[in-house]
């Protein structure tokens, strides 16, 4: 520290514009992505994105199954649909869990607005691994229509429009049920055990235990309609597991960070 | 809301109470930052001095009270990151990131320049290891960074929780200076510690807190005033006959004496009397340091504990 850095620093007095929520949203994904750690996450799922494509496409050239581009990105959904509420929680608990709600909660005039902000971040992020998956699968399956039939091989773009909407939709679904329990849970390893074991075992024991009720309380009711079919759930089962399992939660989580010391 | 009304210039805290599981760690806290002065919160570990802070960021809820800058609530500022700095707590940085990338994360929030960062890390010394992750740094070198933090957008007012724990001897005396030209300037500092030295060193105004409640304010002048002097003697019953002979108020314990008067006056008088000092010295530096051992106890004070207790 030196002296003549003294004079670096003078007491303004001017007004301030408040910090907009696109500035927020932009702060949150900024966050996201700016650790080693982090990185390293996202490195590792694009590399298991990339092997999942590749090996499907290997697979089913190999076997003689049409590869097309529905195909591998429907196929590698349960790969999303556990790496997205991944991103989810990361989002949600960063801060507290290296307390640094110490240093931005002073910052802002209040919490509400950041908390939506780091929604809507986490969201942003999962769409980008997303559209990821997505460029992987068309790339893959242009070349592979390529070396069988030659290019433009009908078939490898069949159902591209209802693919990349109940991709975008899932990956959001996905996303937002690991923001809205990280969002009530607060703690990062607690958030995805919860994730884990109400995905894997909670359906499960809900659908044994309410065989015919089983779609209000499922989690993954909103994914069934989605995919839609003759045994896709009524809207008054999606509105009840949204509302169990993702505005219940996040209206716990928002009420916590409003009313918490940080 | 801005910065339109300035009739309350510098930091309010107003009746400012929290209680935690029924009793109150801040009790009905009132005092007043003057704007460009430098106001030191003094008090020992447990007195609530941390808890006002948090409640002046918004980080902790007060049941009661209010803490206004420059008459306005933090909340009801337009941009309370770039008016406000604060310097909490150096350890609640993410360990993974970059000095240079936590400063632009700031930076880029609040709306500052990219100029700003580089001005922060020169500001702070921190240039050479802009680098660098924070988990590697010392807690020093974590305390220059939230300093560097606070002081990216040139704010008015700086709201510090013991600034220069864990900084050198150098880093300390730094800040000392930039809070002496930062108030000079017209910024409104409130500066809290335990650490008697640094608030004799800079503070114009004096706030002692103890158990919660406010047990003392004044000027740091009045604080230290004191016509009182430290003598150590061979023969005490020798100075308490010139004590008492030149009418000076002591306070004896063993060899060692409290005079009220200065140590010229003393060592005059001892050469005249034919005294034989061990010790002489004018304790107006510990001025400070008697009223805050005398008016605060502290919750968690062992100053009271003898050996025996301890063992």
């Amino acid at each position: 520290m030196s002296q003549h850095t003294l004079q670096q620093t003078p007491v303004r007095n001017g007004r301030d514009r408040q910090v907009g929520f696109a500035r927020l949203v932009a702060f949150e994904v900024r966050k996201l992505v700016d650790t080693r750690s982090s990185l390293a996450i996202f490195a590792v799922l694009a590399v298991i994105a990339v092997a999942l494509v590749v090996g499907l496409a290997v697979v089913g050239s190999g076997q003689g199954t049409p590869v097309t581009f529905a195909s591998l990105a429907g196929s590698i959904g349960l790969f999303t649909a556990l790496a997205m509420p991944l991103i989810g929680i990361l989002g949600m608990t960063s801060d507290t869990a290296y307390r640094t709600t110490l240093v931005y909660y002073p910052l802002l005039r209040g919490r509400t607005a950041q908390f939506w902000a780091k929604v809507l971040a986490a969201a942003v992020l999962a769409l980008a691994l997303q559209v990821f998956v997505f460029l992987l699968s068309a790339v893959v399956a242009a070349a592979l229509a390529g070396a069988v039939a030659g290019p433009g091989a009908a078939g490898a773009f069949d159902g591209v429009g209802q693919e990349l909407a109940t991709g975008l939709a899932s990956c959001v679904l996905s996303t937002m049920f690991g923001v809205a329990l990280a969002a009530a849970i607060r703690r990062t390893a607690l958030a995805i055990v919860a994730v884990i074991l109400v995905s894997l075992v909670g359906n499960g024991l809900i659908l044994t235990l309410l065989p015919d009720a089983s779609g209000y309380f499922s989690t993954i009711t909103a994914l069934g309609a989605l995919i839609g079919g003759p045994d896709a759930p009524t809207a008054l089962e999606v509105a009840s597991s949204l509302t169990l399992w993702y505005l219940i939660p996040l209206g716990i989580g928002w009420w916590i960070t409003e009313k918490s010391e940080a | 809301m801005g910065l339109a009304s300035e009739a309350v210039s510098g930091i309010s805290f107003a009746g400012v109470t929290k209680a935690y599981a029924g009793r109150n760690v801040v009790d009905s806290v009132s005092f007043d930052c003057p704007r460009g002065s430098i106001t030191g919160f003094l008090g020992p570990n447990g007195a609530g001095k941390s808890t006002t802070l948090r409640v002046a960021a918004g980080l902790t809820r007060a049941d009661a009270g209010e803490v206004l800058f420059n008459g306005h609530r933090r909340q009801d500022l337009e941009n309370p990151g770039r008016t406000i700095g604060f310097v909490l707590d150096p350890t609640a940085l993410h360990p993974g990131r970059s000095l240079q990338e936590t400063l632009k994360l700031n930076a880029m929030l609040l709306g500052a320049p990219r100029s700003a960062v580089e001005n922060a890390l020169s500001v702070a010394g921190l240039e050479s290891v802009r680098r660098k992750r924070v988990g590697s740094l010392s807690l020093g070198m974590r305390q220059r960074l939230v300093l560097g933090m606070a002081l990216l957008t040139g704010p008015q007012f700086l709201v510090m929780d013991e600034p220069t724990n864990g900084l050198d001897a150098d880093g300390a005396l730094w800040v000392r200076n930039f809070l002496k030209h930062f108030s000079a300037q017209g910024g409104t500092v409130l500066l809290s510690s335990h650490l008697l030295r640094d608030m004799q060193a800079v503070a114009d105004h004096i706030v002692m807190i103890d158990r919660g409640r406010i047990v003392a304010t004044g000027t740091a002048a009045e604080f230290s005033v004191s016509s009182r002097t430290k003598a150590a003697v061979v023969e005490p019953e020798r100075l308490t006959e010139v004590c008492r002979t030149r009418g000076w108020g002591f306070d004896l314990s063993g060899r060692e004496f409290l005079v009220d008067a200065t140590p010229e006056d003393i060592g005059r008088a001892c050469l005249e009397y034919g005294v034989v000092l061990t010790h002489l010295s004018n304790i107006t530096e510990s001025a400070l340091e008697e009223k805050f051992l005398a008016l605060t106890s502290g919750e968690f004070s062992s100053r009271n504990n003898t050996l025996e207790q301890i063992r």
